[in-house]
């Protein structure tokens, strides 16, 4: 341990100039897959995604959820397809904590000093930390929806669709776009609040609570509430039922991408102000 | 280098920092000494780009900090024990860095060896002790191979091993023609490591002084005689610039000559001397006399309170 730290020599081998865009993303990268707890979410997510989607897709006959009469609006035989990709409300949950959790990790542990020491002006980091996560959680929910929808048409036996029928390619696209939009909103909670608790909390609130509470609203005006919400609006991205209250795909996706526009322009300026 | 100009901080009505002025030179070890809540931390995060000052500014090799283009090559920090994930090993926290600010993957087995934890860095940083962490941060810090370390409490639950291989680097990387700045608010440490010193209290700069200086400042050296004729031996002492006083019988604590003159003066008396020790008043007893005031008014506030 003599001749390392020599400054005629290695000094000058180093680059004079940051890692740029590539090494951004490298960097959120390694932080991101060297986490157990990263797979251990996405994994818990998925894997509920295609068991739940099977489950609704079995029981259909027998009156389970996705059967005539009872079960939640959305669900029902008429929209195999809804059906078997109904457990992304627990994915949703899933990745939505992790992307919480990859910005709220590091400011409680306290990372994010060494990761604002290396990239002062801040934003960089906000960007590539999403754009990396954003491609995994994509990935991950095109390759598990396609499975859940597979598994699910198969026990829906007759009454199953195929991958090239009508509006399926949209609604497997559209749901890992609406996935990742949600794990972008938890990070983006994460940045402006910088606690998990107060992240997850919020989190759960816009994207599960409101919705069920707004059922409670009078109907003059509550369903037009409850269809800005981003769970809602953003769930038109791959419905292909679409119920009278609720807005169209492109509406709907506009609204969900309108709350990320607003989330990360807001955590930005205030990740400028702050002390990290 | 770093030039730390007027530079302050408020938490609303609470001053952490106030209007401190110092320049860190290269090439020596500068040590950053003031007790708990002091605001060296505090300081050292506004120099690092990560608070933002209420006034004031702080440039590290000419340039405020966010203004380097790579500024993991020009100022290399270890902020506070344990700023690791858990969860992650210490190979994939280095290297996470290391891409992120564009160095070569050689430089994490290299700061890896430096910090002497090779062995255990494929191994969650969540089971390190606490020495093995901050050696970790220490590697962190010199991953960019800066021209600038700043070291927050580095020698923190390390052992004495630890202790002494700060010490030894920090000495290393100052000798490289480095700045070196680092706080701790062990004096004693201090006084083995640090050539100059920046001390503060409160949020202001009490002293900057080489530590030689700082200490010679606190009164000076005094030379403690043991000798069975003491009393006779005072007289002979006696004179204008020298005080000799006492604390118990045989003793003598003498200001003003130094210990070859007292030993020859008492052997051409044919006194015998039992002990002659130069004494060397601690940093410990510097620091004390300079922030008596300092102290005293805390007392005042907290009675006032």
């Amino acid at each position: 341990m003599t001749a390392v730290l020599d400054t005629t020599t290695s000094h000058r081998a180093l680059p004079q100039v940051n890692g740029g865009v590539g090494g951004l993303l490298r960097g959120e990268w390694v932080k991101l897959r060297s986490l157990r707890s990263t797979w251990l979410s996405l994994a818990v997510g998925l894997v509920l995604m295609v068991l739940f989607g099977w489950l609704f897709t079995a029981t259909a006959e027998s009156g389970g959820p996705g059967g005539d009469g009872g079960g939640p609006p959305g669900l029902s035989f008429t929209d195999p397809v809804g059906l078997s990709l109904a457990g992304y409300r627990l994915a949703q949950l899933a990745i939505g904590v992790l992307g919480v959790l990859l910005v709220t990790g590091e400011y409680s542990t306290g990372t994010i000093r060494s990761t604002f020491a290396a990239v002062p002006r801040r934003w960089p980091v906000v960007a590539a930390k999403a754009g990396v996560f954003a491609a995994v959680v994509f990935v991950g929910s095109l390759l598990t929806g396609v499975v859940a929808f597979l598994i699910g048409q198969a026990s829906l036996g007759d009454l199953g669709v195929g991958l090239g029928a009508d509006g399926v390619v949209r609604a497997l696209l559209g749901l890992a776009l609406y996935l990742t939009a949600i794990g972008l909103f938890g990070m983006a909670l994460g940045w402006l609040l910088r606690s998990t608790a107060g992240a997850i909390s919020t989190l759960f609130g816009l994207v599960f609570l409101l919705p069920v509470l707004g059922q409670l609203l009078p109907a003059s005006w509550g369903p037009d509430v409850v269809r800005l919400l981003p769970g809602e609006a953003g769930a038109q991205l791959f419905s292909l039922v679409g119920t009278p209250d609720a807005l169209g795909p492109w509406s709907g996706a506009a609204v969900l991408l309108g709350y990320l526009v607003v989330a990360f322009t807001a955590a930005t300026v205030l990740l400028r102000r702050r002390d990290a | 280098m770093i030039e730390v100009q007027h530079l302050a901080k408020r938490y609303g009505e609470k001053t952490a920092v106030a209007d401190l002025t110092f320049t860190v030179r290269p090439g020596v070890v500068t040590g950053f000494l003031g007790p708990n809540g002091a605001g060296k931390s505090t300081t050292m995060r506004m120099i690092m780009g990560l608070d933002r000052p209420t006034s004031g500014t702080a440039l590290v090799n000419g340039k405020r900090y966010a203004e380097h283009r790579a500024p993991l090559r020009e100022v290399g920090a270890l902020l506070e024990a344990r700023a690791l994930h858990p969860g992650r090993t210490a190979r994939a926290h280095l290297a996470s860095l290391a891409a992120t600010a564009g160095l070569p993957a050689s430089r994490v087995e290299e700061v890896l060896d430096l910090a002497g934890i090779t062995s255990v860095a494929d191994r969650r940083v969540g089971g390190f002790s606490l020495g093995m962490g901050q050696r970790l941060g220490v590697a962190t810090a010199l991953l960019g191979d800066p021209a600038t370390v700043v070291l927050d409490e580095p020698v923190n639950g390390l052992d004495p091993d630890g202790v002494l291989w700060i010490r030894t680097l920090t000495r290393r990387l100052a000798a490289e023609g480095r700045t070196v700045f680092l706080s701790s608010h062990l004096m004693s440490e201090m006084a083995q490591t640090a050539e100059h010193l920046i001390v503060v209290g409160r949020g202001r700069l009490l002293s900057d002084s080489s530590t030689a200086a700082f200490i010679e400042h606190a009164g000076g050296e005094s030379v403690r005689v043991r000798s069975p004729r003491a009393t006779e031996l005072t007289g002979l002492l006696a004179a204008d610039g020298v005080t000799v006083t006492s604390a118990q019988t045989g003793l003598l604590d003498v200001r003003g000559l130094d210990a070859a003159t007292i030993g020859d003066r008492a052997l051409a008396a044919g006194i015998a001397v039992h002990e002659l020790t130069v004494v060397r008043p601690s940093l410990e007893d510097a620091f004390m006399t300079l922030t008596r005031d300092e102290r005293e008014y805390r007392t005042d506030e907290e009675i006032a309170a």
